[in-house]
């Protein structure tokens, strides 16, 4: 129907429906502004709220819209100081041509994501940052610029290089050091193999990447070692210094200690294991060398017949034979690190202690003879403690070697006993020999002069025949002196008090009563005799007193020449009366002056050719005077002569009995 | 008229000595101890000597021992006087050259055989 033909009607109708139709069109268009109010409020919340700078570039490279993020990013104070300026003004002169390039292939391909460009502030200095760009294009399809998303990466550009350093690090640690540095899988397989280990084990890393931990390990140690190291898998546990015997790739032994630790994900499952090897064959045939130095010293030890210990210089145990432990109740494994405070009484411990430490300090060995109780049974032992040395020369500590002289002991006793028995055997014949002689020598004249009476073929005149008998008489006189001596002796012998007859006496009286045999003995020397005036009391046997004085003088004369002086002198000092007998004679050597009061001593002088009584008058005259509570000595000097001298306590009743001293 | 030396310490004894050979013609002298019989036996060169063993200063080993290795006396015969009667000491007098060995006490029977027998040698 065209319009003319159209009534009035109908085009008010029509008109009402096009004035209805704007209104709708105009609340249409209303409601389409606001949604897209709303929009674009909703876009610039989001731009604001990302942490990426996000910026818009119209095809002439200028900036028309940014973010808060970009501004930041980059430096400037607000956005209006960014907007209108060249995007360039962002990117490091050195990148101009590869971002123009870049935002060429954009406008073609539609986006670019994540391309590293320098960038920079405000200011010009530089940052690392990511940017991906994408074509703008309007309703028609026709591009109108660019939407850049920029990302700074400065925190990840430095992780990065962190990261990468920390990985440089651990392969110049893994590839340089001694160690061998692995990694494996939870099946014990190698994942990573440092290159070291071509140098300990002879394999290349490469080969070993295939192989289990204990393909390596000894076939001896094999099933044992494997089980150790799966047991520690199964707990997930690190592991240190876990020593195990390898094949290298020649064929010889290597002892590697291995540690390390488990690898696990984030729910505690095991991944693998990553540790480091240590190449210790060489200590460890330094230890099998040094056991097997110990085994021979042990060896040599227990081969000993003696019991032998070390201790340090602190006195510790260090190690024993087992000849020794057994004594201490140990084995000798047990001996090290304890002390003699483990094992003996405190006092002798503190000896045993002392007696290091003195060697110790003086470097010098010692024998020491003690006595040691083993078994509750006193035996002696010879120790010989020697300082050990290192080869510095420094003392380490101490050796000892002890061995039981207990048996030696008893026999070398045995042996002195047997050697004073044929003392007193060779004195018994010395004696029956001087005995013999001295009873011969009177015999011979007795016989002598009688046999000579007795002769048919001489006619002897009377006062010849007066003089052989005078001899005889003179000699049975002798002979009788002898006996008595010997009786004196065996009666000494059985208890000697018995046959004093005890008195108070003054010296001088006891003298006296021998002033006629001193004279006949000493007819030939000078005599002088020195007594205080104030008297000297004794209590004693008068007669035994005399005959121990007459002694003295009769040995004086023996052994001094004719005509020399003989003295006597008697004094007191303190409560003891000393009475001497000097002689100017040949003296005694001093080697011989404690054998001198010997009971048979004289007998000796048989071999030496010494003219002398039976050996016993000296030994009778100690007899005496000991059993008066005295004593008797001698000072002697060879070629000036002798001094004998007898002491005797005072009398405490002189005034009493003096009276009646007589006998 | 043999001459006889005795050295003897014994005074009773070279009495005896001296009383029985003086009455049966022999020249006696006498010495009481080794170093003189020594000399005097150097002196007087004796025709025989008789010798005691046990004496002061020299023994009569000593004296014995000397007189063997004087070439002026060692022919002149020895006869040893002793009261000593230890083992072997007469065995050990003839080694060294004693000619006789008288054991005392002895008898002037035996004594003169003995003198009589040594120098008829």
């Amino acid at each position: 129907m065209k319009d003319i033909d159209k009534t009035k009607e109908q085009l008010i109708n029509e008109l009402v429906e096009i004035r209805h139709r704007i209104a709708e069109l105009k609340a249409e268009r209303k409601r389409a502004e606001e949604v897209l109010r709303q929009s674009e409020e909703e876009l610039r919340k989001m731009l604001e709220s990302v942490t990426d700078g996000i910026s818009v570039i119209d095809l002439n490279g200028i900036i028309t819209e940014a973010n808060e993020k970009t501004v930041e990013m980059h430096g400037f104070g607000s956005k209006d100081e960014l907007l209108g300026k060249s995007a360039l003004r962002l990117v490091a002169p050195r990148d101009y041509k590869r971002i123009t390039t870049n935002m060429r292939k954009a406008l073609k391909q539609g986006t670019i994501r994540g391309i590293e460009y320098t960038l920079l502030k405000e200011d010009g200095s530089e940052f690392p940052g990511e940017l991906s760009t994408s074509v703008l294009k309007d309703a028609s399809g026709n591009p109108v610029g660019h939407i850049t998303v920029a990302r700074d990466i400065t925190e990840r550009k430095q992780a990065d290089k962190e990261l990468r350093e920390s990985e440089r690090r651990f392969r110049d640690i893994a590839e340089n050091a001694s160690e061998w540095i692995w990694e494996t899988n939870a099946d014990g397989k190698y994942t990573y193999v440092s290159p070291v280990v071509e140098k300990i084990l002879g394999y290349e890393p490469g080969e070993l990447l295939d192989k289990h931990f204990y393909d390596l390990f000894h076939p001896d140690d094999l099933e044992e070692a494997k089980k150790a190291a799966f047991k520690i898998f199964a707990k997930k546990q690190p592991f240190h210094e876990f020593v195990n015997r390898n094949i290298h790739k020649n064929g010889e032994i290597v002892w590697l200690s291995t540690s390390g630790v488990p690898m696990l994900d984030e729910e505690g499952n095991l991944l693998g294991y990553r540790g480091a090897d240590i190449d210790i064959t060489e200590r460890k045939q330094a230890e099998e060398a040094l056991w097997e130095s110990n085994k021979l010293k042990q060896l040599l030890m227990e081969s000993f017949p003696n019991k032998i210990f070390f201790k340090d210089t602190s006195s510790v145990y260090t190690f024993c034979n087992s000849y020794y432990a057994s004594d201490l109740g140990i084995s000798p494994e047990e001996i090290r690190g304890k002390t003699d405070y483990d094992f003996y009484p405190r006092d002798l411990a503190d000896k045993y202690r002392a007696d290091d430490q003195r060697i110790i300090a003086s470097g010098q060995f010692e024998q020491i003879e003690e006595p040691y109780k083993i078994d509750g049974e006193e035996r002696t032992v010879l120790t010989v403690k020697t300082p050990v040395r290192d080869a510095d020369d420094n003392v380490i500590g101490i050796l000892g070697i002890f061995t039981d002289i207990t048996e030696r002991k008893l026999a070398e006793e045995k042996a002195r006993e047997l050697e004073v028995l044929k003392e007193v055997d060779r004195m018994r014949s010395g004696l029956l020999a001087n005995v013999s002689h001295e009873l011969r020598t009177p015999l011979a004249s007795i016989k002598g002069f009688a046999s000579t009476l007795l002769q048919p073929d001489v006619e002897w005149s009377e006062e010849e025949q007066r003089e052989f008998l005078q001899a005889i008489n003179q000699e049975s006189d002798r002979l009788t002196r002898i006996i008595n001596d010997l009786l004196d002796m065996s009666r000494i012998d059985a208890g000697a008090l018995k046959f004093l007859e005890m008195s108070n006496y003054q010296i001088s009286e006891i003298l006296d009563s021998i002033n006629g045999r001193l004279a006949g003995l000493t007819e030939h020397y000078q005599l002088q005799v020195i007594v205080p005036e104030s008297p000297l009391w004794v209590f004693a046997d008068e007669m035994r007193i005399g005959q121990v004085l007459a002694n003295l003088v009769d040995n004086a004369t023996k052994f001094s020449k004719k005509g020399s002086p003989i003295t006597i002198e008697a004094g007191l000092s303190g409560d003891q009366v000393i009475i001497s007998v000097t002689d100017k004679g040949e003296g005694i050597p001093s080697k011989l002056l404690d054998r001198v009061f010997d009971r048979f001593y004289q007998a000796e002088s048989i071999v030496t050719g010494r003219k002398s009584g039976t050996g016993l008058g000296l030994s009778i005259c100690r007899g005496i005077i000991e059993a008066h509570g005295g004593k008797i000595w001698v000072e002697s000097q060879v070629g000036k002569g002798s001094k004998f001298s007898f002491s005797l306590p005072v009398s405490k009743k002189e005034g009493e009995v003096a009276q009646g001293s007589s006998h | 008229m043999p001459k006889v030396l005795v050295i003897d310490d014994e005074q009773n004894l070279q009495k005896l000595v001296r009383v029985n050979l003086s009455a049966r013609g022999y020249q006696v002298i006498a010495a009481s101890d080794g170093k003189r019989g020594l000399k005097l036996a150097q002196l007087e060169h004796p025709d025989l000597i008789l010798l005691d063993l046990l004496m002061p200063s020299i023994s009569g080993w000593d004296v014995l021992t000397a007189l063997k290795a004087d070439p002026k006396l060692q022919k002149v015969p020895v006869v040893i006087l002793t009261a000593a009667v230890r083992e072997g000491e007469e065995g050990k007098a003839r080694d060294i050259g004693a000619s006789g060995y008288l054991v005392k006490p002895f008898g002037i029977d035996e004594l003169l055989h003995h003198v009589e027998q040594v120098l008829r040698k």
